[in-house]
C-alpha cells in the first residue's frame, strides 16, 4: 500500500505505476481515504467523485498493462470547481450553479481525460473566483492545513488546501489576480500561473476574461511543469489562446544557467510583513549565491495596479455574470410576475455578497459618463504597467517578489475590511495585468509555522526559464519538504 | 408653416452563412425551435465565441458594394442588457470601431438622383425570439441566437416614407445580388428600424427623434413612417412638443404606439469584447473580395440598356434579381434576339411565373430551348400566338421549338398558304359590307378585315403575310 502520500509527486507516481509497484486503484483508494479524513476538517472539496475515480483508476491500470497509458494515466487529480467538467456538477462555489451539470467539457478537463488522469473531485473556491480567502463560497470556506483556523487563501483555496494536505496529488486551478499563487503561498505548495493565452480558457467559467488563466497547483515545480505541458496548447475554440510552441520543459531539471534577476524597488513596501520580507530577502541572497546576478529594477506604475485591476475585473465580471438569469440553467425561483422580477429574484438569491459587490462596481464603471473616467483609464494604466515590465525585461530575465505581503490570515479576520483583503494580491496582480507567467513556491515559514511564498515572474511565454530557476531553487532548499499535520476528523 | 422631415434607417440584414457568427450551429432558424443551438450560442458557463470568417467576408462584400471604407482594425464590443432571449446578457456587436464607415447609395430622383450617405456598417449577432402566449407564458426559441447580422446605418437624409422604401429596396436588392443575404422580410432576415424627426423648415437643430420599431415589410415602412410624420407634424402645428420615444407600429391599426420614453432607455454599458481579439483585416483580403464582387444592379441596368437596347422598363424588370438577369443573358448567349426575348420574358414567361408562383429564373424551359423559340419568332417562322402554343408544348416535354414545329406544321407561317388563301377568300365573301366601304375610299376598314381573318386563323398566321395577300385580293 501507499504509506506516505505526502512526498509522492506525479513524476514519482508515474514511474511506480509504470513499473507496477503501485496500481492506480491503490493510489486512488489511498487519496479517497485521505479525503474522507481531511474533508470534514478542511472542506477542500465541493464534489467528491469516489465511484467515478475508482472506475477510472481500474481502466488506467488496464491501460498500463496494455502499454496504452497516457502521460497522466491513473494520476489522481482534482479540479477547481470553475473548470467545466462534462456530466459532473460544476458550481463555481455559487448557489446560482449549485445544480449545474454541464453537458459539455472544457478544454483542460478534456485534455486531462485524454492523458488518462483520474478525477477525484471538484475543489472549493471563492464564488466565481472572487476573493482571496475562500470565505466567499456557498459551501463554506476551505481551511488551511497548517492552521485550520486560518484561510488557505483564495480564490483557489480548496485546491491549495487539498494539495498541501495530500487530498489529491495535484490540482488545476485558475488565476485572475493571484488565485493560484496566493493560496499556494499560504499553504506551502507550488502554484504556476502560465502566460495569458498559453492554456485555453474554453471551459474556464469566466470571471474576468482578459485575465483568467488556468494553471497547476502541485507539490513540486517539476509537477507544475508536467501539468503545464499536459494542458497547454493552442485551442481554436478560444480566440485569445495563442498559437505558439509549448514551453520546453525537458531541461528544467538541469542546473539553471546564471540569470539576471530583478528585484522591484516598489515591492519592499510598508505593507509587507517583516517575517515575509526577511524570508524573501534570504531567498534572494540564496539565488545570488547560486550564481545569479541580482539587480534593482523599477516598476513605477505598479502602485496603480490594484485600482486598475479592480475596475477591469469588476467591469468584465458584471458582464460575464449577466448570463446567470436562471432561465436556461441555474437557480430559478420560478415565481415571479415578470422577467425583470424573475431576474432580480434569481440573481439576488443566487449570488453572494462579494459577487454582488463586484457586479455593482463593474456596472457603475461601465455606465455612460463613467466609462472614460474609470474603465478607459484603468485600461491605459494597464498598458503602462505592461510597458514597465517590458522595459524591466530588457535588463533582467526573471523578476522576484514576495507572493503575498503576509502569511495566511485568520478566517473572518478580513471579512469586514474588503480593501485590506484586496491587498493580499498586491504582488500577484501587476504581472497578471501584463499577461506574464509567474510561479509561487515556498521560501520559508514564519514563527507561527505558516508558509511563506516566493514569486518569480518571467517573460511572456518563457515558462521554461521560470520553471528552471524555480526548480533550481527548490532543489537547493528544504522548504517544500515541510508538511502540515492535519488533525484527523475521527 | 412648412415642415421638414428627417429620416434615418438602421437595417439589420442576416448574412447567408452556413453557420452562426460565433459558433458552428446552422443559421437555419426556421427549423424546430431550439434545435439549432449549442452551449456557445446558449451562453453556457465557460464557453467562448470565435469569429466566423465567412460572415466577415460577406460583410466586407456588402460594405464595398455600398462604397464604404473598410477599417483594417475593428473591435467587437459587448452591448449589455437583460432579456430572456439574450442568453449571455449581452449581444456581441461593434461599437466605436465598426467594420466599415462612410459609403453611400444613389436613389433615382425626379432631378437625376439623390445620394444617401451611410454612417457605418457593422457586424453583430442576432438575439433569440420570444413568443408571448396569451399574456401568461412566454416561449423562447434560441435558434436565431448568434445568427450573423450586418447593421447598415444611414445618415439622416431620407425625407419621406416613399423614399425610405426606395432606399430599403435598393439595399435589399444589392444584398441579394451580392448573395450575402436572402432578403426574406417575413422571416425577419431583412428588417429595419426608422428614426424619424420633424422640424420647422429652415430650423437649424433637429426635431425630437422618434425610433420606430417593428416595421417588417415595405408597406409597413411606408405606412408607419407616414403616420409618424403626420402625428409629429400635427403635434407641432398644435404647438405641442414631440417626445423622444421608441414607438411600435401596429399593422392592424396602421398607427404607432409609444413603447418607452427616453428616460427609460437603456444604458448598454458597451465595452470591448475581451473574449475576441480586435478584428484585423489586411488590405489584400479586401482587394481579393473587391475583385470577386459581382456586377451590381446599377451597373447591370446601364449595361442592359446600352448593350441590348432594352427599354428602362425592360431593364428594370430583368435585373430585378441576379438569377433572372442571368437567365436572360444565357438565352441571349444561345442566340436569342435581346429585344424579342425581353418582350417574351416580360409577357408569357412572367405570366407563367406569376400564375405558378415561381421566380422567372426558375422558369422550367432551359435557356437553349427558350432561345430556340425566340429564334423561330425572329426568323418569322411562327407568330407570337403560335409561339405561345409551342411554349405550352415545350413546358410538357423536352422538345425544342423547331422539333415541335416539324411535327406540327400548322404552327408554321410558311406552312399552308393555299389553306390561308381559301380562308381569306371565305372571310372576304362574308365581309362584303367592309369591302364595299374600302372600295369607296374608307381605307381604315382594312384593319377590321384583317381582324376578322386573324380571328379565323386563331392568330397562328403571320399578320404580315395576311396583310400582303389581303392587299393583293383587294387590289384585284
Amino acid at each position: 500500500m501507499v504509506d506516505n502520500l505526502s512526498y509522492l509527486t506525479i513524476a514519482k507516481a508515474v514511474s511506480l505505476l509504470k513499473s507496477k509497484k503501485l496500481s492506480s486503484v491503490e493510489l486512488t483508494g489511498a487519496y479517497l481515504e485521505k479525503i474522507k479524513l481531511s474533508q470534514p476538517i478542511l472542506n477542500s472539496y465541493i464534489t467528491i467523485l469516489e465511484q467515478e475515480a475508482l472506475v477510472k483508476a481500474q481502466i488506467a491500470d488496464e491501460k498500463y498493462s496494455k502499454g496504452t497509458n497516457g502521460i497522466l494515466e491513473g494520476i489522481p487529480l482534482a479540479l477547481k470547481d470553475n473548470l467545466i467538467t462534462q456530466n459532473i456538477r460544476t458550481t463555481c462555489a455559487s448557489k446560482m450553479l449549485n445544480n449545474f451539470v454541464p453537458p459539455y467539457d472544457g478544454d483542460t478537463s478534456a485534455k486531462l481525460k485524454q492523458h488518462g488522469a483520474v478525477l477525484l473531485g471538484k475543489l472549493n473556491m471563492d464564488e466565481f473566483g472572487m476573493g482571496s480567502s475562500n470565505e466567499h463560497s456557498f459551501f463554506g470556506p476551505a481551511k488551511n492545513p497548517f492552521d485550520t483556523s486560518r484561510s488557505p487563501g483564495g480564490s483557489s483555496g480548496g485546491a491549495a488546501s487539498a494539495v498541501a494536505s495530500s487530498s489529491c496529488m495535484a490540482a488545476l486551478a485558475t488565476d485572475t489576480g493571484g488565485s493560484i499563487r496566493q493560496p499556494a503561498s499560504f499553504c506551502g505548495v507550488v502554484g504556476l500561473r502560465p502566460t495569458y493565452g498559453r492554456v485555453s480558457r474554453y471551459g474556464l467559467v469566466a470571471f474576468a476574461s482578459s485575465l483568467d488563466q488556468t494553471g497547476p497547483i502541485c507539490k513540486s515545480v517539476e509537477d507544475c511543469a508536467i501539468l503545464l505541458d499536459a494542458i497547454s496548447g493552442y485551442d481554436k475554440k478560444d480566440a485569445t489562446s495563442v498559437n505558439i510552441a509549448k514551453a520546453d520543459i525537458s531541461e528544467i531539471s538541469q542546473n539553471s544557467a546564471p540569470l539576471k534577476i530583478g528585484i522591484p524597488d516598489q515591492y519592499l513596501s510598508d505593507d509587507l510583513d517583516q517575517e515575509v520580507g526577511e524570508s524573501v530577502e534570504s531567498a534572494i541572497r540564496h539565488l545570488e549565491k547560486a550564481g545569479h546576478s541580482i539587480q534593482r529594477i523599477s516598476l513605477p506604475h505598479s502602485k496603480y495596479a490594484i485600482a486598475a485591476y479592480y475596475i477591469i475585473v469588476s467591469a468584465e465580471a458584471s458582464s460575464n455574470l449577466a448570463r446567470y438569469d436562471g432561465i436556461r440553467y441555474g437557480l430559478n425561483e420560478e415565481t415571479a410576475e415578470n422577467f425583470d422580477q424573475l431576474f432580480k429574484q434569481n440573481r439576488n438569491q443566487g449570488f453572494g455578497e462579494e459577487v454582488k459587490r463586484r457586479i455593482m462596481l463593474g456596472s457603475y464603471c461601465l455606465s455612460a459618463g463613467y466609462y472614460d473616467r474609470y474603465y478607459s483609464k484603468a485600461m491605459k494604466t494597464r498598458q503602462l504597467i505592461t510597458e514597465d515590465f517590458n522595459t524591466a525585461f530588457n535588463s533582467v530575465d526573471i523578476i522576484v517578489t514576495p507572493t503575498s505581503p503576509t502569511t495566511a490570515f485568520k478566517l473572518q479576520e478580513k471579512q469586514k475590511d474588503v480593501l485590506s483583503m484586496y491587498l493580499a494580491d498586491v504582488y500577484t496582480i501587476p504581472p497578471n495585468l501584463a499577461g506574464l507567467p509567474s510561479i509561487s513556491l515556498p521560501c520559508g515559514y514564519d514563527k507561527k509555522g505558516l508558509p511563506i511564498g516566493l514569486q518569480m515572474v518571467g517573460r511572456a511565454f518563457d515558462e521554461s526559464t521560470l520553471l528552471s530557476l524555480a526548480q533550481d531553487y527548490e532543489k537547493k532548499t528544504k522548504w517544500h519538504k515541510k508538511k502540515p499535520e492535519v488533525p484527523d476528523a475521527v | 408653416m412648412q415642415y421638414e422631415v428627417i429620416i434615418g434607417l438602421e437595417i439589420h440584414a442576416q448574412l447567408k452563412t452556413q453557420t452562426k457568427m460565433f459558433c458552428a450551429d446552422s443559421t437555419d432558424h426556421s427549423e424546430i425551435p431550439n434545435s439549432r443551438t449549442c452551449p456557445i450560442c446558449l451562453g453556457m458557463p465557460g464557453t467562448l465565441p470565435t469569429i466566423n470568417k465567412q460572415a466577415v467576408e460577406y460583410a466586407i462584400r456588402a460594405a464595398l458594394a455600398f462604397n464604404c471604407k473598410i477599417n483594417n482594425t475593428s473591435v467587437f464590443a459587448r452591448k449589455n442588457y437583460f432579456y430572456p432571449d439574450l442568453p449571455k446578457g449581452y449581444q456581441i456587436s461593434q461599437y466605436d470601431k465598426p467594420l466599415a464607415e462612410g459609403g453611400y447609395i444613389d436613389l433615382p430622383h425626379e432631378n437625376g438622383s439623390k445620394r444617401i450617405d451611410l454612417e457605418r456598417i457593422h457586424l453583430e449577432e442576432d438575439a433569440g425570439k420570444s413568443i408571448h402566449n396569451n399574456g401568461d407564458t412566454t416561449l423562447l426559441n434560441y435558434n436565431r441566437c448568434g445568427v450573423p447580422l450586418i447593421e447598415i446605418v444611414s445618415m439622416p437624409q431620407l425625407s419621406s416614407g416613399q423614399e425610405a422604401v426606395q432606399y430599403l429596396k435598393k439595399i435589399r436588392q444589392t444584398l441579394i445580388y451580392l448573395d450575402v443575404c436572402d432578403g426574406n422580410m417575413e422571416l425577419g432576415n431583412f428588417r429595419c428600424d426608422a428614426n424619424i424627426s420633424v422640424r420647422v423648415a429652415g430650423q437649424a437643430e433637429l426635431g425630437a427623434k422618434v425610433e420606430l420599431k417593428n416595421i417588417n415589410s415595405f408597406r409597413f415602412v411606408k405606412k408607419g413612417i407616414d403616420f409618424e410624420i403626420r402625428r409629429q407634424t400635427k403635434l407641432l402645428e398644435n404647438g405641442q412638443t414631440v417626445q423622444i420615444q421608441t414607438r411600435l407600429f401596429d399593422s392592424k391599426t396602421g398607427q404607432t404606439y409609444a413603447m418607452r420614453n427616453k428616460e427609460q432607455s437603456s444604458d448598454y454599458r458597451y465595452f470591448p469584447e475581451p473574449d475576441l481579439l480586435p478584428l484585423v483585416i489586411e488590405d489584400n483580403f479586401i482587394a481579393e473580395i473587391k475583385t470577386s464582387l459581382p456586377e451590381l444592379p446599377e451597373q447591370k441596368y446601364t449595361r442592359f440598356i446600352e448593350n441590348y437596347k432594352l427599354s428602362k422598363n425592360q431593364a428594370t424588370m430583368l435585373m430585378e434579381n441576379r438569377q433572372c438577369a442571368g437567365y436572360f443573358e444565357s438565352c441571349v448567349a444561345m442566340g436569342a434576339d435581346p429585344i424579342i426575348l425581353a418582350n417574351w420574358i416580360q409577357g408569357p414567361v412572367a405570366n407563367y411565373a406569376n400564375v405558378n408562383n415561381i421566380e422567372i429564373a426558375n422558369f422550367p424551359i432551359s435557356a437553349p430551348r427558350l432561345a430556340g423559340l425566340i429564334q423561330c419568332l425572329e426568323q418569322k417562322k411562327i407568330t407570337r400566338v403560335s409561339a405561345k402554343a409551342i411554349m405550352e408544348k415545350m413546358l410538357k416535354n423536352y422538345m425544342t421549338a423547331q422539333q415541335i414545329l416539324d411535327v406540327n406544321p400548322q404552327y408554321s407561317l410558311s406552312g399552308d398558304t393555299e389553306k390561308l388563301q381559301k380562308l381569306i377568300t371565305h372571310v372576304m365573301e362574308n365581309s362584303s359590307d367592309l369591302i364595299y366601304k374600302y372600295h369607296n375610299g374608307n381605307k381604315k376598314v382594312f384593319g377590321a378585315i384583317m381582324g376578322r381573318i386573324m380571328q379565323e386563323t386563331k392568330g397562328q398566321s403571320d399578320p404580315e403575310v395576311i396583310s400582303r395577300i389581303l392587299q393583293q385580293k383587294l387590289d384585284d
